[in-house]
């Protein structure tokens, strides 16, 4: 088993309060200055938390209780860090021998040829680092990193992206930590993710069930879900399997509600991306809340525009451009899209 | 014993040559323990207290051939040159080292490197363009010393 629990404050900036374990590529997700990297500098061991215990394959990384805290040389702990950290001063050959020493010479060479050629990197082998691109350093820091045969990597946050850890996966058996800030990453990579934030977790499983069904209001706004709102139970039906849902100055008709009662307080969430907008001049569509447009925000490919009474709303940039007549506007909650908190 | 250019350039290559040797080690040392390195500076003292009591042994009344603290001999020229240039170039080192990006030596022991590799493989040819500046620059200033002794040895007696 590899599981962590870390405690360490930083005043005044971070306290520090984790208990996790590590399968498969579990992924980091959460704001900036949330404890992220600081999770995997303690787990390599240039950090040491003020209490807690790190078992990495059932050994014993750290134990504050036992006074046990091995030096990150002993903990086998491939590390890739946020900043580029190959040795200026060696080519990238040498810097994958450097991690290879263990071993006779000719079977340390035939297995720095061989990282080399399955990260790509074969053409630049004789270069030094400054003179390779960005994404070739990343490489050839993961290269680097498990040709010292670790039994766990760490991946900071460095731009990786799903090819990459696809040939990392096929590469290494073991467990992966990575902290991203890409979600869509996380998603598609990940067997689990884990949201931080302030130190803390927040929410934790298979990146699907997370991303669909956060649990608490921090999880629904790591998540994207800039539509939260407190509102009271006004009605439930469980043969109809809804429920009628009152808030400030709007009423929805919502999912039903299993172990609540009339009258408690909820919190819902839905993600911008699932609200339809519609002209206010058109009928009334089921589950919608008129609303007046109080700014548009065009990105890339979508629009996001925000409604009195704080109503987010991404809309394709097509769908902007057929509605931009509207003298006023009614926004649709699809039931389905109603996630109580 | 005589002074000569090639004795001087001898004296002072050795004496910087020495004292670079102990300041990498020291600094090797002291990078893994944790003093903190205001205190490097300290050894500076004995310098000046040091340089005085040699200075009225050969230049005093005894002179130079006199029974003095450091008798007039190369080694004892070669000590005197390490003394007063050590913790100079200590303190160069140690920040030559300090201006090294942690990571390196980071990523080098998650690989399972030794300090002792840590410092030979990666630290020490990374700090060793500033180090070896900086060696010059003493060489020059044990140079300056001994001319000192040189031009003022046998003119300032009687």
């Amino acid at each position: 088993m590899t599981h962590a629990r870390i405690g360490k404050k930083i005043p005044p900036a971070l306290s520090l309060e984790v208990d996790f374990e590590i399968a498969g590529l579990t992924a980091l997700y959460g704001p900036k200055g949330g404890g992220k990297t600081l999770i995997l500098e303690t787990i390599a061991g240039f950090e040491k938390p003020d209490f807690g215990r790190i078992l990495l394959d059932d050994a014993i990384l750290f134990d504050a209780e036992a006074r046990v805290n091995l030096p990150p040389r002993r903990r086998h702990c491939g590390y890739v860090a946020q900043r580029d950290a190959l040795f200026p001063h060696m080519t990238l050959r040498r810097n994958l021998l450097f991690a290879a020493h263990r071993g006779p010479r000719l079977e340390r060479s035939r297995r720095v040829a061989e990282m080399l050629e399955r990260f790509q990197l074969t053409p630049v082998a004789a270069s030094r680092p400054r003179e390779i691109e960005p994404a070739e350093a990343l490489r050839g820091a993961v290269a680097r990193a498990l040709l010292g045969e670790p039994k766990l990597l760490l991946l900071d946050d460095r731009g990786f992206d799903e090819a990459l850890l696809r040939t990392i996966r096929e590469a290494f058996p073991g467990p992966v930590l990575l902290v991203t800030g890409d979600l869509d990453l996380c998603c598609a990579a990940a067997d689990r993710l884990i949201l931080i934030e302030g130190g803390r977790i927040v929410q934790s499983g298979p990146p699907r069930t997370v991303v669909d069904r956060p649990e608490s209001v921090d999880a629904a706004r790591l998540l994207g879900f800039s539509n939260v709102f407190e509102g009271e139970i006004a009605a439930l039906d469980p043969a109809r399997k809804s429920s009628r849902l009152e808030f400030a100055g709007f009423a929805l008709t919502g999912p039903y509600i299993p172990g609540r009662f009339r009258g408690s307080r909820v919190s819902i969430a839905v993600h911008p991306a699932d609200l339809r907008v519609h002209s206010g001049e058109i009928e009334r569509q089921p589950n919608a809340v008129s609303a007046s447009l109080v700014r548009v925000s065009r990105g890339a490919r979508a629009a996001r525009l925000e409604f009195s009474g704080g109503i987010f709303a991404d809309v394709p940039l097509e769908e902007l451009e057929r509605q931009k007549d509207n003298k006023s506007w009614q926004v649709e909650f699809p039931q389905q899209a109603l996630r109580v908190l | 014993m005589h002074w000569s250019l090639w004795l001087v350039l001898r004296i002072a290559g050795l004496a910087t040559g020495i004292s670079v040797v102990i300041g990498l080690w020291l600094a090797f040392v002291l990078t893994n323990r944790k003093v903190p390195s205001d205190y490097s500076f300290l050894p500076l003292q004995f310098k000046v207290v040091l340089s005085n009591a040699v200075l009225f042994y050969w230049l005093g009344t005894n002179g130079p051939s006199g029974a003095g603290l450091w008798p007039l001999t190369q080694a004892g020229l070669v000590a005197a040159g390490v003394i007063s240039v050590e913790p100079l170039v200590l303190s160069a080192v140690r920040s030559a080292f300090a201006g090294l990006d942690p990571g390196y030596g980071r990523a080098a022991r998650s690989l399972g490197a030794s300090e002792w590799r840590v410092f030979s493989r990666i630290h020490l040819p990374l700090a060793l363009r500033p180090i070896l500046g900086n060696a010059a620059s003493m060489f020059l200033g044990v140079i300056a010393q001994l001319a000192i002794v040189w031009w003022g040895t046998g003119r300032i007696s009687k």
